[in-house]
């Protein structure tokens, strides 16, 4: 038992259902059942509602494995010893994660496992036996010492992966929480972490065995054979019970189907011409661009050809701002970047502005937790803060401007003339670690995804997405999925300068698409909170200008139209000044800035004019596809194993914190408690919370105004391409074949719709009639 | 004048309880939310009007002011002033939850009951019947309790809470009935003028107690208004509250903690009648502020880090208002009260603040560069209460006090770690700070007639406890690294274990009901699902 191997084998075994949850302010939407993609989607449900304590039904199967602590409470009402060491464990672990808030915080280094250690020899809450227990007979490798606890407790050594899963599954928010970070190359912190749990197990329950049972009796006998009890069950024969509580609304799934797939094929008849347009503008896959893209057709006409990705725009980087020591991870939590970009900023204001604050927070908090200069610090400040709360209260945005303004006038008085003037300009983006060869392959890369590779307009823009709101711990899950919960503005800028590099367009001859050298590509970031886009245009040509200001002007015009919609759907409050979309985003008070992906049900793969003027109400995720230039499916493999399993992730994410907010949500927003600055809790329970909030997903009461569906997929390709792009991808297979999302192809030649319920296995639709 | 002033007084008790009635015999959702808010802008106004023109004609005023209905209730600038900071409090926070609560079906049912906390807090202020202020002090606990139950989930946190005010209602109503059976009065003046009808020993049927009535009845008191203010080990109530919408808390910390303040106000003669209850009273004040700060400086949730923020502070003001400094007292608390309302309204940011000093912390050199000259700011800081303080007394010149408090500005500005913050902003905090002491001070002389001085040098107890916290702060700077410091940090974190002490209760609690009152069924099983409150 003590090998380490094995124990790590085991904890891995054990962690496998878990989904890794990232800190708060990177959470980005993603399935929270991505363990469970083997099983059946129905099956996956059931069995984590089963092993996260919602659902009793299941309480025989071998996922409900108790721990000793549980068989004790069960035993005995007047215990709680499960809840007595959740809430050691919390203290501990979660002082040890924090990262921001205490302000007298845990000595780290070394590990968990260590730092508990070298604290809890002064925790009076622990007897002193257990301490010299702790420290005389438990090795100090975490690997060891969960086997010589395993062995104490008395679990044989096939119930191990059960019971470690039912551990870690007591506190779900935590453990995934420390998946994530082992992914990031803590490697053994949740064998600490599961070490600290037994430990605690043992110290609490032995205690209690002892009075209720006396030593080394009956009671410990019995106890080996349930705890350790064998379990040769499988997964897979489990859950029969499920189905009796469908999750899934099929009629609704098939009627949005029948009427997509009609609006889709009634309108693809009608094929618009292929005029050159003045502008080419890629938006990212987002539903909410959906809205924006069809405005801005609506308002520019064939003036502009809209296109959608993955908002990364197919370069993963790791970028760090100006006086930043924190580098973000622009791409999908799917993958890693591997380069590192640099903003550069010729002035200081930026960099000073940020750190100012920065600063003035840390102060503020240091001096609120000082014995010395909390009282008289409160005395002074606080009828300063009178003014700040109405401001806030009834003036959202206005002290934000005022503010602004004031330190501005401030940072002038300061700054030198010459800094002054630079501070207009933008920063500039340090790409020096891509090679020319990879800028290249990057920038092919991504034209060939969206078929746009011949017929380039003058100027083609990259538009990237973000949002703002104001007191929003989730504020990461309205900024862009693709860019991993961050602004997608950086991406767009990065793709931009590698394209207007003249070496890389050099490089793009030789792979056959040629740019013309008139053509000029600008990044753009679109703010879903306030539907403003802001262009990231250089050095223009006067021929260029012309079509710019047209530009300008109706993504003007297009974000009135898609403000006007937005806020038709959204709940309004009593007076009517705090519901435009600019106030919302900077409103300390609202809870529901803009509805985010609320309501996503399908995504297009395919070209614009498959979908171009349909009113796709924003529940659509749309990539640009062209089979015609993918006779070997490589894009299509690309887009299936990246956007399509980011989109599914997504829905995933919204549609179980609206099926069940309890179990997968986080909650009402109104009590939410942050903590560490790494997640979130509800109220004063310890576990970190893992899904959107209700207010996310509009729940009221548990029930959720607008029934979520999985994903419909539609691709436009040939069959045996679709197939070759799935198949290359274990995950997408299990994603189509255990029903996660439904899979429709559109077939080019016969222009009929299939239906893929297996991957390989089609079923021809039925043409509907109108 | 004094009519017009007992008028608006009125006006500030009576709008909202005829907006709340109005409110309950509205059907639409709009209209009557549209009243609430609009009839507690009208209140603020009317508690302004009140407020000024007490301030304009107070001296035309008699020694007692405005009293009314046979002496029940009150209306004197300490009133005026509450009722002020209340009723703007609620203000706030009521339009703030009219957003904040968007698409909840209680929204208009808890800015009700926000509202009524409010009007009851500011009843109770200008209360001058002892029993008025305890049926006052009892609705707060059962408003309190139904506001927290307004959420589903979070009905075993009422109870707590429900529990702890309850507690705090029986003392003081057992108090009452002492005081009332010895004083043969209800009224607070003739309480007060009678309180040597205390000092006799303390008789029941015939056996005499070892202590005077005045002990038992300052006891009582004390720890009716310590469980009320959430004075360590009472503070459990406060942090169960944080089950409730965010907007709650900002109107508890910021109005309702702060009752207690109010009857060390009113009933500090009887208070200190005991020189031991007064004791008692300064030396729990001091821990509780001592271990409020220290528990919160290790919390990790936002929440409950603000809720150890406001036991400290309520620790710090109770000390205040046990040496008699009770205007320093009622200034502290209305600033803290502000002070922690943002905070709690703007709890959300914790997680962008977070990410901005993890990406610009380290900018500037970060905080702990500085800390050497943080020091002196520190020290700088720890002398503004003994100022305040200063400037409330009739016997010291409050111009050479303010004079010293520009000293101290120039110093504390003169920090570096200050100067990075922006003169302008501590300049205009400094001046809204000077210009609220004056309120303040003014708070102290109309309100001085009532007052006793001091007794027991008490004013010297203050000084030195905030010497000690000075010296506290340095010690403890010094040991953070040592054994001890790590102890310290232990028990601390564990919230010098409370919750564990509660498990002993409850489990000795649950089994005493067991074995007297309930026969369990054998499927009474609780879930196993039970999870972690810490």
């Amino acid at each position: 038992m003590g090998d380490a191997k094995l124990a790590q084998k085991q904890v891995a075994e054990a962690a496998s259902l878990l989904a890794p949850l990232p800190p708060i302010y990177r959470f980005a939407a993603s399935n929270p059942l991505e363990g469970f993609v083997g099983m059946q989607f129905e099956q996956a449900f059931a069995v984590s509602r089963a092993l996260l304590g919602s659902d009793d039904s299941l309480s025989a199967s071998p996922y409900q494995l108790l721990t000793l602590s549980e068989l004790l409470d069960r035993d005995d009402d007047c215990t709680d010893l499960t809840a007595k060491i959740n809430r050691k464990v919390v203290r501990y672990v979660g002082a040890f994660c924090d990262k921001t808030q205490a302000q007298w915080s845990m000595e780290r280094s070394g590990g968990l496992l260590k730092s508990w250690r070298l604290l809890v020899q002064h925790d009076w809450s622990l007897s002193r036996r257990w301490k010299d227990t702790l420290f005389e007979e438990l090795s100090e490798s975490s690997m060891v010492a969960l086997g010589q606890l395993l062995e104490r407790l008395g679990v044989s050594e096939a119930a191990v992966p059960s019971y470690l899963r039912r551990h870690l599954f007591q506190l779900p928010g935590w453990a995934s929480h420390l998946k994530w970070r082992q992914n990031q190359g803590e490697d053994s912190i949740l064998t600490e972490y599961l070490v600290m749990r037994l430990f605690y197990e043992l110290a609490i329950a032995q205690p209690v065995v002892a009075k209720r049972f006396g030593f080394k009796n009956a009671f410990w006998m019995r106890l080996k054979t349930v705890v350790g009890g064998d379990q040769g069950e499988e997964a897979t024969q489990l859950v029969s019970k499920a189905g009796q509580r469908s999750l899934v609304h099929q009629e609704q799934e098939l009627a949005y189907r029948d009427q997509l797939l009609r609006s889709l094929g009634h309108h693809f008849s009608s094929e618009a011409t292929t005029q050159k347009p003045d502008v080419q503008i890629c938006f990212c896959l987002d539903v909410r661009e959906e809205r924006f893209r069809r405005q801005l057709e609506i308002a520019g006409g064939s003036r502009y050809k809209t296109y959608g990705a993955a908002g990364f725009f197919g370069v993963p980087m790791k970028l760090t701002e100006s006086g930043s020591k924190l580098a973000r991870s622009l791409a999908p939590i799917i993958c890693t970047p591997v380069k590192s970009v640099q903003e550069v900023n010729c002035s200081k204001q930026q960099t000073s502005r940020h750190a100012l604050l920065a600063f003035s927070i840390m102060l503020q908090k240091k001096l609120k937790a000082n014995l010395a200069a909390a009282f008289g610090f409160v005395d002074i400040v606080g009828p300063i803060y009178a003014f700040a709360l109405l401001f806030r209260t009834f003036f959202p945005g206005l002290i934000q401007n005022v503010v602004r303004n004031i330190r501005n006038t401030i940072l002038d008085i300061f700054l030198s003339a010459d800094t002054k003037e630079k501070a207009h300009s933008h920063t500039y983006l340090n790409i020096s670690s891509f090679s020319l060869a990879e800028k290249v392959s990057l920038a092919h890369g991504f034209l060939a995804s969206i078929g746009l590779t011949d017929n380039f307009s003058d100027i083609i823009v990259f538009c990237g997405h973000e949002s703002s709101s104001s007191n929003n711990p989730y504020a990461a899950a309205l900024d862009c999925g693709a860019c991993g919960g961050n602004t997608g503005r950086f991406n767009a800028r990065v793709l931009s300068d590698i394209l207007n590099d003249k070496s890389v367009r050099d490089g793009l001859i030789e792979k056959n698409v040629t740019v013309p050298v008139s053509t000029i590509f600008v990044g753009a970031v679109h703010n879903t909170g306030t539907d403003q886009v802001e262009l990231f245009k250089g050095a223009l040509l006067e021929s260029h200008k012309y079509a710019m200001s047209f530009l300008e002007a109706d993504l003007e015009t297009a974000g009135v139209k898609v403000r006007a919609e937005r806020e038709a759907v959204l709940p309004r409050a009593l007076f009517d000044r705090f519901n435009d979309a600019a106030r919302r985003s900077c409103d300390p008070a609202q809870v529901i800035p803009e509805l985010g992906l609320l309501g996503n049900r399908a995504m297009v793969i395919g070209s614009r004019s498959l979908t171009r003027d349909l009113n796709l109400e924003g529940q659509v995720f749309l990539h640009s596809y062209d089979w015609e230039i993918d006779s070997d499916g490589v894009v299509l493999q690309g887009i299936v194993s990246g956007a399509l399993v980011v989109a599914s992730g997504i829905n995933m994410q919204y549609y179980t914190s609206a099926i069940d907010n309890k179990t997968f949500g986080s909650g009402n927003k109104v009590t939410l408690n942050p903590f560490g600055g790494i997640g979130v809790m509800q109220g004063l329970r310890g576990d970190l919370k893992t899904g959107l909030t209700e207010q996310s997903v509009q729940v009221q009461d548990g029930v959720p105004k607008e029934v979520p569906l999985r994903l419909l997929v539609v691709i436009r390709a040939p069959l045996s391409v679709i197939d070759r792009a799935v198949l290359a991808d274990a995950s997408v297979v299990n994603l189509v074949n255990n029903g996660w999302l439904n899979l429709v192809a559109f077939e080019p030649s016969e222009n009929a719709f299939y239906q893929g319920d297996q991957v390989g296995s089609w079923r021809k639709l039925p043409v509907l009639p109108d | 004048m004094q009519h017009l002033f007992v008028l608006s007084e009125l006006f500030v008790r009576l709008t909202p309880l005829c907006a709340l009635i109005g409110s309950f015999v509205m059907c639409s959702e709009q209209l009557k939310l549209k009243t609430l808010l609009i009839s507690q802008i009208v209140t603020v106004a009317c508690a302004a009007i009140g407020m000024t023109l007490f301030l304009v004609t107070q001296p035309l005023y008699t020694p007692d002011p405005a009293t009314i209905w046979h002496g029940l209730v009150k209306f004197d600038f300490l009133a005026s002033v509450m009722a002020t900071s209340i009723s703007l409090i609620t203000l706030i926070v009521v339009w703030f939850s009219e957003r904040n609560l968007l698409g909840d079906k209680t929204r208009s049912m808890f800015i009700q009951h926000l509202m009524a906390l409010s009007l009851v807090a500011s009843v109770l202020v200008a209360a001058n019947d002892i029993v008025l202020f305890l049926i006052c002090w009892n609705a707060i606990s059962i408003l309190l309790w139904r506001t927290i139950g307004l959420k589903k989930d979070a009905a075993s946190s009422s109870r707590i809470v429900l529990f702890h005010h309850l507690f705090s209602d029986v003392c003081f109503l057992l108090a009452v009935i002492l005081v009332a059976n010895a004083c043969h009065a209800t009224a607070i003046p003739s309480i007060v003028s009678n309180r040597g009808s205390l000092q006799g020993g303390f008789v029941v049927h015939g056996w005499s107690a070892p202590f005077a009535t005045s002990t038992l009845v300052g006891l009582l008191l004390l720890v009716a208004m310590g469980c009320k203010s959430a004075l360590f080990p009472f503070h459990k109530w406060l942090l169960a509250t944080i089950d409730a919408p965010t907007p709650l808390s900002g109107l508890l910390h910021a109005g309702i903690v702060n009752v207690s303040a109010i009857m060390a106000a009113r009933l500090y003669p009887v208070l200190i009648q005991s020189t031991s209850v007064h004791v008692l009273w300064l030396v729990w004040s001091v821990s509780a502020a001592f271990i409020g700060t220290l528990c919160m400086s290790t919390r990790s949730d936002t929440k409950g880090e603000l809720v150890f923020s406001t036991v400290g502070q309520m620790g710090f003001m109770s000390l205040e208002g046990g040496v008699g400094a009770i205007a320093a007292a009622i200034f502290h608390l209305i600033a803290h009260g502000f002070f922690k309302c943002l905070l709690f309204l703007q709890a959300h940011s914790s997680i962008s603040e977070g990410l901005l000093k993890m990406r610009y912390g380290h900018a500037l050199g970060g905080v702990d560069r500085v800390r050497s000259k943080l020091h002196l700011g520190y020290m700088c800081l720890l002398a503004v209460p003994v100022l305040d303080w200063l400037c409330m007394q009739e016997s010291v010149d409050s111009a050479a006090s303010l004079s010293v408090l520009f000293v101290m500005g120039a110093l504390i500005m003169s920090v570096e770690a200050f100067k990075r913050i922006g003169l302008g902003l501590l300049l205009a905090a400094t001046l809204t700070f000077l210009g609220a002491v004056v309120l303040a001070g003014d708070l102290s002389k109309f309100s001085a007639y009532y007052m006793e001085p001091a007794p027991l040098h008490s004013d010297w107890f203050l000084v030195a406890s905030i010497v000690a916290f000075g010296v506290a702060t340095y010690w403890l700077s010094q040991v953070r690294g040592a054994s001890l410091g790590k102890a310290l940090y232990v028990h601390a974190l564990n919230g010098l274990y409370m919750d564990e002490l509660g498990d002993i209760f409850r489990g000795s609690g649950r089994r005493v009901a067991r074995i007297f009152i309930l026969k369990r069924s054998s499927n009474g099983r609780r879930k196993t699902s039970a999870k972690a409150g810490c």
